[in-house]
């Protein structure tokens, strides 16, 4: 039962119980000791057998009276006592518990209150809020916590923009590297088949007009892969607000699948009523993407399959699109999602970087899993579309 | 605030204090009238059953004090306070009852007449009363201080009453009808 209930309310709970039923151990034994007190006193009778003497005169009559009314008056004050006793000590026991409760609550609060000011800021810094600043207020040691505690939390954010910056710069580098490298891949051929134009337009013009047509053509191409180039690193650059949209997942799979399925076994197993909130164009992105690296995967492969299934889960649909391909490597997997990175002879690296841009732009999740000439398993979480009541 | 303590201790005296001591309380008040007075009729219940005994029999006078409060619209426009006294006379074992409001004596040996005789209330108040206005007749008890001499101490009576004041209330209006 305990484990229900916060540390605060245990204790808090526990000291109400042990106090409060101390206190009241201790006022029933009292209690019943005065009782014993006051039975002792009823147990005096003396009255009945004073009162039937007989008295020699009226001085003795009037003695044996005050004797009787002090008897009296004695007994009755003892009632009177107890009473009184018994009715002030509990209202004293009740008011001491009461303020010792209060003070105890304030004293338990100005200690739990910071550490649950620290629980919550370390969940914001876990979450990579750096920027949490503790008020330096309470006991000198609260105090003292909290200061420790706002430098530490300074610290991390100065190291993170640090990290920050040179995750920047790295960026730029290794976007440089990438682009250098995709650019001068078609300026060499194009360079090469040029010089060699020129050379035979001077040397061999019969050769020169022979070669021509196919020199032209492979300028032409390697011009067009500039341009693709040029429009991946576009497309990745602007990727545009999400304007969701109620999408059947079965139905919009089908049709981005109608081109493949002559050339590739592909299996669609995903239920027919499955939807979801998505942006159209963002969500053909995706699949053409994850479907073309399928297909890269088992390319050359015997019995190469795609498979795409759906599953509910927590609220989300687990949309699954698996081959049996090459796999990746465990070392690559992790970098998988990293702009620039590929294993591809040719390739921006950014496919599945958009992908994952994409994904997440519109409330969702991507996970990879793969093992090396078994295959791969992409699994896209996508918040379930709430059914309307 | 004091509102609050007060009721806080007194739920405590009557849920924890473990004294049994009395709840008095008054009966329904019942009133008789005429064209000259009003006749006001009330008991007190309860008042007497634990510890009076020996206080009853202690030789020094107990007065049991009685407030009875007539207001029209909430102004008083009648106050009458009064006692039932007790005395007892050890040797003789009897018991004397004044009841002030009427000017009476009665002497009894029985403790449960006396009881019966210092609860009980009737007053007549004279009267010049308007037909056409709403009255409240309200009655009061409480017990005071008294000093035992032979203890030469004073004690509050009102712990034998868990210190409370019992009191009740009643409307009336008269009807000319009536008379």
């Amino acid at each position: 039962m305990l484990k229900n209930f916060s540390f605060r309310t245990t204790i808090v709970a526990l000291f109400i119980l042990i106090y409060s039923g101390s206190i009241l151990l201790f006022n029933g034994y009292f209690n019943k000791q005065q009782n014993s007190i006051q039975d002792v006193y009823d147990s005096i009778k003396i009255d009945d057998s004073f009162s039937n003497l007989t008295f020699k005169s009226a001085q003795d009559s009037l003695k044996a009276r005050e004797i009787l009314n002090s008897y009296s008056q004695a007994k009755s004050a003892t009632n009177l006592i107890v009473g009184q006793t018994k009715i002030y000590s509990t209202i004293f026991i009740f008011i001491a518990m009461t303020i010792s409760l209060i003070i105890f609550i304030l004293i338990f609060l100005n200690l739990t209150k910071p550490l649950k000011e620290l629980t919550e800021a370390t969940a914001r810094i876990k979450e990579g809020d750096y920027s949490i600043h503790l008020p330096e207020n309470g006991l000198d040691e609260m105090k003292r916590v909290k200061q420790s505690f706002n430098e530490m939390s300074q610290e991390l954010e100065n190291v993170q923009h640090r990290l920050l910056e040179s995750e920047k710069q790295m960026i730029w580098k290794e976007m440089s590297r990438v682009l250098a490298h995709e650019i001068k891949n078609p300026l060499t051929p194009i360079q090469l088949a040029i010089q060699r134009l020129e050379d035979k337009y001077y040397s061999d013009k019969e050769k020169f007009y022979q070669i021509f047509p196919e020199s032209a053509q492979m300028v032409y191409g390697e011009i067009e892969n500039l341009r693709n180039l040029v429009h991946s690193f576009s497309k990745f650059a602007k990727v545009s607000q999400p304007s969701l949209e109620q999408i059947n997942l079965s139905k919009s799979i089908s049709e981005i699948l109608r081109p493949y399925l002559d050339s590739y076994q592909i299996n669609l197993e995903v239920s027919d009523d499955c939807l979801v909130m998505f942006d159209k164009t963002h969500f053909y992105q995706i699949m053409t993407n994850l479907l073309q690296n399928s297909i890269d995967a088992i390319e050359g492969a015997e019995n190469g399959e795609i498979t795409i299934s759906s599953t509910i889960s927590h609220h989300y649909v687990i949309l699954e699109i698996s081959d049996n391909g090459i796999g990746i490597d465990d070392e690559e997997i992790a970098r998988i999602f990293e702009p620039y990175f590929s294993k591809k002879k040719r390739g921006t690296g950014l496919g599945l970087a958009l992908v994952k841009r994409l994904i997440e732009s519109n409330n969702s999740h991507i996970r990879v899993t793969s093992k090396l000439n078994k295959g791969t398993n992409f699994e896209l979480y996508i918040p379930q579309k709430e059914r309307s009541k | 605030m004091i509102n609050f303590v007060t009721k806080y201790a007194l739920m405590t005296i009557v849920l924890f204090s473990g004294y049994k001591g009395n709840s008095p309380f008054f009966s329904e008040i019942k009133l008789d009238k005429n064209i000259d007075y009003i006749i006001i009729n009330s008991e007190l219940k309860n008042a007497f059953k634990e510890d009076f005994k020996p206080l009853f029999r202690s030789g020094r006078e107990i007065p049991v004090w009685f407030e009875v409060e007539v207001y029209e619209n909430k102004q008083i426009v009648y106050l009458n306070k009064f006692r039932h006294i007790v005395s007892f006379d050890p040797l003789s074992k009897f018991y004397t009852i004044s009841l002030e409001e009427s000017n009476l004596k009665y002497r009894t040996s029985s403790l449960s007449d006396l009881k019966q005789m210092i609860s009980a209330l009737e007053l007549q108040i004279e009267h010049d009363f308007d037909f056409s206005k709403n009255y409240e007749v309200v009655i009061r008890s409480y017990l005071k201080k008294v000093y035992l001499s032979s203890l030469k101490k004073e004690f509050d009576l009102n712990v034998l009453w868990r210190y409370q004041t019992p009191q009740i209330k009643k409307g009336f209006k008269f009807d000319a009808q009536e008379f």
